[in-house]
């Protein structure tokens, strides 16, 4: 259930640390249903630990995390498994399981999480042609690019219908036309099929396509939250340093 | 399932090499606990458990056929000297075959059956590790432990017996040629020979330990796999580590269930 003020996600006072390195500390955040919210840091500053928390793969210190009404840190594993079959999570590597072609891997994926037993293949076409990539069902993983195995690892996270989803990275590692293309991708799938997105990632030009809201990340807390514009537009000498090599590097003006 | 984690760096203290073992030793009785909790759950996985076993079988097949043959040959051709010296050839077939039996056929298919599967799911569910694959199967709300280790493990404690019958069978052949290559014997014999002086009671003992050296075998892959850390290095370690701890394990429950046996069959 839709939490007070439409929100979907919501963090009270999380802290997390390895050892004596510090990850967050008491830090609260909350998205509402629909939006898409980018999260910008240095690296090493938590961000994938951040989406790790949310969804269970790591346990914080302290604090809470809320999905829908549901605070993920006291479910049992059963019931955050009826939570997670709600979500999809793209990682950064795509993680697909590479002893399965790309059919087994959403059919593996479908099956096991909505219990299908029919036929499933005009779902499969369904959502390969979302991700323009039909005629890579029967490829293994081994056998694509680094921007198909993205696209695929989309397409397996978005079978399953999923009302929230979560990506780690989507265009890191690909050249500037292909990143384009997915994020314009990962907007298209928001307003179709009306997910909720937390979007981590380094890459400015994919946030301004996809970003409603953008939080930054810096020393252990949120240290800016806004549209992407204020962040880009800031006069705060560390954001501006941040957000103006990564334009620089990514138009190619200069060298680095 | 929370395991404890080990002290990863580079170089370790004596006290750190303590602290590691027993971390080891406590994770893998978590790991083996949650295994016990979840084999008797359903689903079963019974597709995914045939699957590993034909593979499993088909890749330790001819690896386990040319040992199987040598064991019996070079047994037979060492022993042939010194029984001829008392002029107990008679008693060759016998020993060989009960030797095969009782330790060689079950130990020896263990140890080369570890050294091929084990390292072989601590590299692969390693790489899975690392390439967050078993993160991606969580997140999905699969059960990554019993689709990839339970599913392992039942594979590994059911082939290996089959296997091991498969070694004595051959390696009581590879002993008939063993012997005609020293002497003249009549394989109908040899045969009879063998068959004379085996029990059913020596067939137990020898079939039943594999069942848990096949669970070792799968056991230890699957923890040193499911548990890598640190990348490509780690996956590596995963790999090499699995099989020496499978085979140190074999051979130190070998010693326990030497002595069970002969407590449980006196006779024998």
């Amino acid at each position: 259930m839709v939490m007070a003020d439409g929100v979907i996600i919501k963090i009270e006072n999380l802290t997390k640390s390895f050892g004596k390195n510090i990850i967050f500390n008491n830090i609260s955040l909350d998205v509402k249903a629909g939006e898409n919210l980018v999260v910008f840091g240095r690296s090493g500053t938590g961000k994938s630990v951040l989406l790790k928390c949310i969804i269970g793969l790591m346990k914080p210190d302290s604090g809470k995390i809320f999905i829908y009404d549901k605070n993920i840190t006291s479910l049992s594993l059963k019931e955050l498994n009826v939570l997670r079959k709600r979500t999809g999570f793209l990682f950064q590597g795509a993680a697909l399981y590479d002893s399965m072609t790309v059919r087994e891997n959403l059919e593996f994926t479908l099956r096991r999480v909505r219990g299908l037993k029919d036929d499933v293949e005009p779902k499969l076409i369904e959502t390969l042609e979302h991700v323009s990539l039909v005629d890579a069902i029967d490829k293994m993983p081994s056998e694509l690019s680094g921007g198909m195995r993205k696209r695929i690892g989309l397409a397996r996270s978005i079978i399953t219908d999923p009302e929230i989803m979560f990506y780690d990275e989507p265009t890191t590692g690909l050249d500037p036309i292909t990143s384009k293309e997915i994020s314009e991708l990962i907007l298209e799938l928001q307003i179709k099929l009306k997910m909720t997105s937390i979007v981590v990632t380094h890459d400015l030009i994919c946030a301004k396509i996809i970003a409603d809201r953008a939080i930054f990340l810096k020393d252990s807390k949120i240290s800016y939250e806004g549209k992407i514009e204020n962040l880009t537009d800031s006069e705060d000498p560390f954001l501006k340093n941040f957000f103006s090599t990564e334009i620089i590097k990514s138009s190619g003006d200069i060298n680095v | 399932m929370n395991l404890p984690k080990p002290i990863n760096k580079k170089y370790l203290s004596l006290q750190e090499k303590f602290y590691n073992f027993f971390v080891t030793i406590t994770g893998i009785s978590i790991f083996n606990w949650e295994f016990l909790k979840q084999v008797f759950i359903p689903p079963y996985e019974i597709g995914e458990i045939k699957k590993h076993m034909t593979e499993l079988g088909v890749k330790t097949f001819p690896i386990v056929s040319i040992m199987g043959i040598i064991i019996g040959l070079v047994l037979a051709m060492q022993s042939f000297p010194v029984f001829k010296r008392f002029g107990a050839t008679d008693f060759l077939p016998g020993t060989v075959a009960l030797s095969v039996v009782r330790e060689l056929g079950p130990v020896l298919t263990a140890l080369i059956f570890a050294g091929r599967v084990s390292s072989g799911i601590g590299a692969e569910l390693g790489s899975m590790r690392v390439t967050e694959q078993i993160d991606a199967m969580e997140v999905a709300a699969i059960n990554p432990f019993k689709y990839l280790v339970v599913t392992r493990v039942i594979a590994t404690t059911m082939i290996l017996p089959i296997l091991t019958i498969y070694v004595v069978f051959l390696s009581i052949l590879g002993g008939y040629l063993g012997v005609i290559i020293n002497d003249i014997m009549s394989f109908e014999y040899y045969k009879n020979a063998v068959l004379g002086t085996i029990e059913f009671g020596d067939l137990i003992p020898g079939i039943a330990k594999t069942f848990v050296f096949g669970y070792i075998v799968g056991m230890v892959g699957a923890f040193k796999g499911f548990t890598t850390e640190g990348g490509t290095e780690g996956v590596g370690k995963a790999s090499t580590t699995s099989v020496v701890m499978a085979s140190l394990l074999i051979l130190l429950i070998d010693t326990v269930l030497v002595k069970v046996t002969i407590w449980l069959w006196p006779t024998v």
